[in-house]
Order: structure tokens, then C-alpha cells, then sequence
């Protein structure tokens, strides 16, 4: 294969979608308009995931000073989840054992020696464990996270305006100034070692996300991905009724590179409108894509690839734009529907979650909600990332097949 | 340049292309003149290596086009029926792009892009949509993209269907020149006098055959060199007729075809006034005259049965 001329085909392709203004249209306006509106239509989701709360154990709790008050405090009260027990003597394993039994959701163990650390500016790490099938880790994260920080700052900024409280250093009040607590803040002494458990997908999983645009920020973006990869197929069918196909096999580039060319430049589109989108999300609605950003680019990656060889594919088969068109349509609207994009797959029967998850659109949400709501990153997802990269297989195969047997007439 | 043995080329039971052979000299402007369907896209296409033949053997530029089909690429240049060009871009980006598909790049290429856009009389309409084109600029720039590379060989495939005669009369002019230049050109067409006007050799082509070939004279020799008479006659006079033509020196076979009689004649012209007093001489005034010099249709015609523009 010839890259210089794989790139020429990839760089007409950009040029023409870049060209026509009304792609912008289905590129980026109408998936954020469809974000929002789906998002707001559907609400929050927090006080909807389950009838009862979540429960979380706090364990190897040093007597109540006051750190660790303070650091208890906006977790007892959290209105997603109850604190339920305190128990000075578990060890991880008892951890794991309560987590595994399926006694409570999520487990906290705090060190001896927490507040005294803390006093001491050094940096203790507690660790977390937590069911990511009966509830979101980065809910719990950002509760224990906003709870640590302002434990660790109090404790820190007391040790520097209180030299008796930092005896090791008794000149360190002296050295307060802004800029050393705006760091603090910024970056919080305490840090938080979080462990998944749960790992076994079953069809009854509790819907996990916290807010709506967490699965409409994402869905919506597959959706439009997946239907203009599949409405371009026409490109390819106009391509071969002026016979500018023709006029392309008879240049330098083989076939191989022909289909690499058609099906990079739907990944390159893909993929920016799928970077543009996902960062618009992030920016206005403030979604958080999970503790993974490998899993998060690997089903993106996945879910354009499976989309431009779908288009691909049916633009190979289509023998007029109508039929492009049609197929396209009724394929960009059947597979984001039955794929659980239009509204999450945990809320429909199991026999429809199976099959959602059979198909790429499917697939591709569920390592979303998996990624953001559960905290899971590419091991634990890697049941559905298969999934997609098997249709990636069979669709590419079939483009490339149909596009070969074309081309040799 | 071009050497075309036995070809065949089939879809399913339909033979579209039936043991054709001809040859191509270098240099040469060879057309292939027949009506829609005749089989001219066919052979084109397979001469190009975008189809494979079904049989027989073809070679062009000295590659085998079934052996070699990157070789025979690297060496034509392919003028389609249809506008190939992406109309959404301008005509120097179309250039620019199947510029760099043929390799090219760098400076060559800008040049390449401004030598063809003055060839073909675009230079001020390089930066202008291809879609706000009128007909005959799409096929100029149609030409050009087919040059690009410096073919040594160029298929022009009817390059000038459906453009007003001005339009027409440039892209017949380029392709003369191109042809003086050098060029080796096989150009199909079902316009008789495209073939006459411009084409070293022509092959009449029918139903996936070749019916004749040879230079203009060549053919109008094969169906001889007489002018066809055609006048109002009574059918029960044609008899009467032919006996007193038998005498009249020049004068050949008479027949009687839709109410007319029909003379052939060495020299119509002469043999007219023969006519004139033999009719007059039984009443009779000459009516409904046809004299027809030998052409390419009269051949076309006696070869196929068929008009060219059928």
C-alpha cells in the first residue's frame, strides 16, 4: 500500500465534507442540540437508580479526632449513599468479604496514624473498595475526593499557621502565603487508592449514571457518528455513476489502497466529530468519561472504525443513491434505537438488553456507562471492546470483499 | 501502440465485444466509429484494464493488459463519456488531486496543473466551482484530467456528447493538436463526421464486431466508388428502365426500393440528363431526385442495416 496516495483519497474526502456547510449541520450542531435536549427531557437520575441507597462501611477508624471527623462529615449526610458502620478492627480482606457477600456497596479503610500525618504535611493514601455493579464509583469518588480535600487543607493550612501544631518545623508559619495554600487546594494531600469488584455483567445491573447527559452526552455522539458514516455511502455509489471510481482505479492507487483510503477518511471524520463532540460534553455539561482514558480512546477508535466500515460496506452494495439513502437512514436510526442510544438498555426487558448488546451501537453505550457510572476501564470492558472489534471484522471484511469483487468487473 | 487480437468480452450469454482485431500505429488517430451500444465503452474499458477480457489478447503501449495492468496504466490516459470530476471542487484542485494520484507532486505538479489549464483554455476559471461549468469547459477539463500524467497513449471516450458545435469545434482542435504532438489517441464516437474530419483510420464497429477498417477512402472503396440515383418511377416502367440503362455507358444495377428507382452510376451527374429524356420521352418528368455520392453512411448503412445515430 502507497500512503502518500491513501492520504491524497483521505485528503478529498475531508476537503468535501469541509466543503459542504450543511455537514456541519449534522457534524456537530444537531448531536449537541439532540445532547442537551435528551439530557434535559430525561433529567436527573440520582434519586432514580434504586429504591434504597447504597450502603458504605468506614473501616480502621483511629479514635474521632478531628480530622477524621471532618473527614466523616459530608459523607454521612450524602444523599446518594448511607454510612452505615464503623468498625475499628477490618482488615481489606474483611473488606472484600462484605463487598463479594454483597453486605454493603462500598468500603472505606482509614490507616492508623490518618490525622497524624496529615498534621505532619505528609501524604496518606486510603483505599477504597467498591461494587461498581450496584453503584457509580466516580459518585462515591467525588464525595470521598471533595471530603479529603478539605480534610487535608485544614489539616495542612493549621500546621502552617500553627507552629505548635507542626512542632517537627515550628518556623513554617512564617512561609504561609497564597500561592503555597492555592496549590494545596489545587492538589490535596490525600490520596485515594479506589478498587472495582464488581465485575460480572448480569441484565439486571442497576442503571449506575447519576444524570441523563451522562448517557445522552455520549449516545447521541455514537448516533450521529454511526449516521453519517452510513449516509455517506451515497459518496461512494455518486463516485461510481460519474465515474470518478473509474478514473480512480485507473491512477496509481491499487485497490488496497482505494479501500484504505474510503474507509480512513470516515475514521478521520469520525473521530474528530467524535473528539469535538465528546469535549463539548465534557466542557458544557461537565461529563466525566471514567478513570480510563485508554478504554475511553479504544471505543471510540472501535465505534468509528465499526461506522465507516458500515458505510463503506453499504455504499459497495447500494447500486443507487436512493438506496444508499434509504438503507442508510433505516440502519442510522434501527441500530441506535434497539443499541440502547436513545434511552439507556437497563431500562428495557432482558431479551432486548441482550440483543442491544449484540450490536455494535449497544456495545459501544454500555462501555460508556461502564466507563463513567461503574469507574471500569479496559479490563473490565473488554467483553463488550471485543464485540465491537469482531463487527469491525466482519463489516471490513465484507467491504473489502464486495469492493475487490467489483473492481475485477 | 495498440494491438488488439481476438478480443472478447462477455456478460453472461451477452457478447458485447465479439472477436475484435485492429491495431493502432504510434502517433496514429484511430477512431472507433458505431452507434449506442455498439461496443465502443466495452473495448475502451477493456483496452484501459478496467475490465477483463473474456478472451483473445490486447496489448497497449507494449503491456499485455491482462498480464500487466499497472503497466498499461502507467501509460494511458483515459478520457470517460462522463464528467469525471468532483464538481463540488475548483478546476485546479480537480487537476491538483488526480495529479498527485498519477505520483506527481511538488513544483511538477503545480506546473503539470497550469500547463494543462492553458491547454484546455481554463487558466482564468482554475479557482471557479467545476459545478458552475458549462458543458464544453466540464469536458475540456474532462481532457485535461486525462493528461495529467503525459499519457503515451489517450482513450477518448465520445469526448464530445451533448456540447454545442463551438465547444465542440475547441475540443476537436486540442485533440488534433495533442495528436500532432505526438500522441497515439483511439477515439470513439458515433458522429460520422468526427470520425471523417479528425481520424487517421476509423473501424466501423456493430453489435461487438468490427464491420470494416481502413482510412476514409478504403471504406467508401468497399462499397464502390458510385453515386446512387434515386427518382419517382412506376414499378411496371422498372423493367423498361433498366434496359435502356444498360446502354447508357457509367451506368450500373437498377433496383426499386420505397416507390423509387434506384441507379447506381459511376458519375450521377453525367447520367442525368439520360434520365431526363428517357422519361420525358414516355410522358414522365423527373421527380423526387436523390443523388448520393459514396459515404461513410451509405457504407454504414449497407454494412449494419443500421443509421449511426439509431
Amino acid at each position: 500500500m502507497n500512503p502518500r496516495l491513501i492520504a491524497t483519497v483521505v485528503g478529498l474526502r475531508l476537503r468535501r465534507v469541509a466543503a459542504d456547510r450543511a455537514n456541519l449541520i449534522w457534524l456537530i450542531l444537531m448531536p449537541l442540540v439532540f445532547s442537551y435536549l435528551m439530557g434535559m427531557l430525561m433529567g436527573n437520575w440520582s434519586a432514580t437508580g434504586s429504591a434504597s441507597k447504597p450502603t458504605f462501611i468506614v473501616f480502621g477508624l483511629e479514635p474521632a479526632t478531628e480530622a477524621v471527623t471532618a473527614l466523616l462529615a459530608p459523607l454521612a449526610d450524602h444523599p446518594d449513599f448511607e454510612l452505615v458502620r464503623r468498625d475499628t478492627t477490618a482488615t481489606p480482606e474483611r473488606a472484600r468479604s462484605l463487598l463479594e457477600d454483597r453486605v454493603v456497596a462500598g468500603a472505606l479503610l482509614v490507616g492508623p496514624g490518618f490525622a497524624d500525618s496529615l498534621r505532619a504535611g505528609l501524604a496518606p493514601t486510603l483505599d477504597f473498595y467498591h461494587d461498581s455493579d450496584r453503584t457509580s464509583s466516580q459518585r462515591v469518588r467525588q464525595a470521598l475526593e471533595a471530603a479529603y480535600a478539605a480534610t487535608a487543607v485544614r489539616a495542612t493550612v493549621q500546621s502552617l499557621v500553627d507552629p505548635a501544631a507542626a512542632p517537627e518545623d515550628p518556623g513554617k508559619a512564617a512561609a504561609f502565603d497564597a500561592a503555597t495554600y492555592d496549590s494545596l487546594v489545587a492538589h490535596p494531600r490525600v490520596r485515594l487508592a479506589v478498587t472495582s469488584l464488581g465485575r460480572n455483567r448480569t441484565a439486571d445491573l442497576t442503571l449506575t449514571l447519576t444524570d441523563s447527559r451522562q448517557h445522552s452526552g455520549p449516545s447521541y455522539t455514537l448516533m450521529f457518528i454511526l449516521m453519517f458514516l452510513l449516509m455517506s455511502a451515497k459518496d461512494l455509489v455518486l463516485e461510481r455513476r460519474q465515474r470518478t471510481l473509474d478514473r480512480l482505479r485507473l491512477a496509481w492507487p491499487t485497490t488496497a489502497d482505494l479501500v484504505a483510503g474510503f474507509f480512513l477518511a470516515g475514521m478521520v471524520v469520525g473521530l474528530l466529530q467524535a473528539a469535538l463532540l465528546l469535549g463539548f460534553n465534557a466542557v458544557l455539561f461537565r461529563l466525566d468519561y471514567g478513570p480510563s482514558p485508554a478504554c475511553l480512546a479504544l471505543v471510540v477508535v472501535l465505534f468509528v472504525a465499526v461506522s465507516s466500515a458500515a458505510g463503506l460496506l453499504l455504499g459497495t452494495l447500494s447500486r443507487t443513491g436512493g438506496q444508499a439513502d434509504g438503507l442508510g437512514m433505516v440502519f442510522g436510526l434501527a441500530l441506535p434505537a434497539l443499541g440502547g442510544l436513545w434511552w439507556p438498555l437497563e431500562i428495557v426487558p432482558d431479551v432486548m438488553q441482550r440483543i442491544g448488546r449484540s450490536l455494535p451501537t449497544g456495545q459501544a453505550i454500555t462501555v460508556f456507562h461502564d466507563m463513567i457510572g461503574r469507574g471500569w476501564g479496559l479490563a473490565e470492558t473488554a467483553p463488550m471492546l471485543w464485540g465491537l472489534a469482531a463487527w469491525l471484522a466482519i463489516l471490513l471484511g465484507l467491504a473489502v470483499y464486495f469492493f475487490r469483487r467489483e473492481i475485477r468487473g | 501502440m495498440i494491438e488488439v487480437h481476438e478480443l472478447v468480452k462477455t456478460y453472461g450469454a451477452k457478447v458485447a465485444v465479439n472477436r475484435l482485431s485492429f491495431a493502432v500505429a504510434e502517433g496514429e488517430l484511430f477512431g472507433l466509429l458505431g452507434p449506442n451500444g455498439a461496443g465502443k465503452t466495452t473495448t475502451i474499458s477493456v483496452l484501459s484494464t478496467l475490465l477483463p477480457a473474456s478472451g483473445g489478447r490486447a496489448v497497449v503501449a507494449g503491456c499485455d493488459v491482462a498480464r500487466d495492468p499497472q503497466g498499461v496504466r502507467e501509460r494511458i490516459g483515459v478520457v470517460p463519456q462522463e464528467i469525471a470530476l468532483y464538481e463540488d471542487l475548483s478546476a485546479r484542485d480537480n487537476l491538483l488531486f488526480w495529479g498527485r494520484l498519477y505520483g506527481l507532486g511538488g513544483p511538477d505538479l503545480k506546473r503539470r496543473v497550469e500547463e494543462m489549464l492553458e491547454a484546455v483554455e481554463l487558466a482564468e476559471h482554475a479557482r471557479q466551482r467545476v459545478g458552475s461549468f458549462s458543458g464544453g469547459m466540464k469536458r475540456r477539463l474532462n481532457l485535461a484530467a486525462g493528461l495529467m500524467h503525459g499519457p503515451q497513449v489517450l482513450f477518448l471516450d465520445e469526448p464530445t456528447v451533448g456540447i454545442d458545435a463551438q465547444a465542440r469545434k475547441k475540443i476537436l482542435d486540442l485533440i488534433r493538436r495533442l495528436n500532432a504532438d505526438g500522441l497515439t489517441i483511439l477515439y470513439t464516437t458515433h458522429y460520422l463526421e468526427e470520425a471523417e474530419q479528425l481520424c487517421h483510420r476509423i473501424g466501423v464497429i456493430d453489435r461487438g464486431e468490427l464491420a470494416a477498417l481502413g482510412d476514409k477512402e478504403d471504406l467508401i472503396r468497399q462499397i464502390g466508388d458510385e453515386d446512387t440515383i434515386r427518382f419517382d418511377l412506376p414499378e411496371s416502367l422498372l423493367p423498361e428502365f433498366a434496359e435502356a440503362a444498360a446502354r447508357w455507358p457509367g451506368a450500373g444495377a437498377v433496383s426499386h426500393a420505397r416507390g423509387l428507382a434506384q441507379l447506381r452510376a459511376a458519375d450521377g451527374a453525367r447520367i442525368l440528363p439520360e434520365i431526363q429524356s428517357w422519361l420525358a420521352a414516355r410522358g414522365q418528368s423527373l421527380a423526387h431526385l436523390e443523388v448520393e455520392r459514396p459515404n461513410l453512411e451509405t457504407l454504414y448503412l449497407n454494412l449494419t442495416g443500421r443509421a449511426l445515430r439509431e
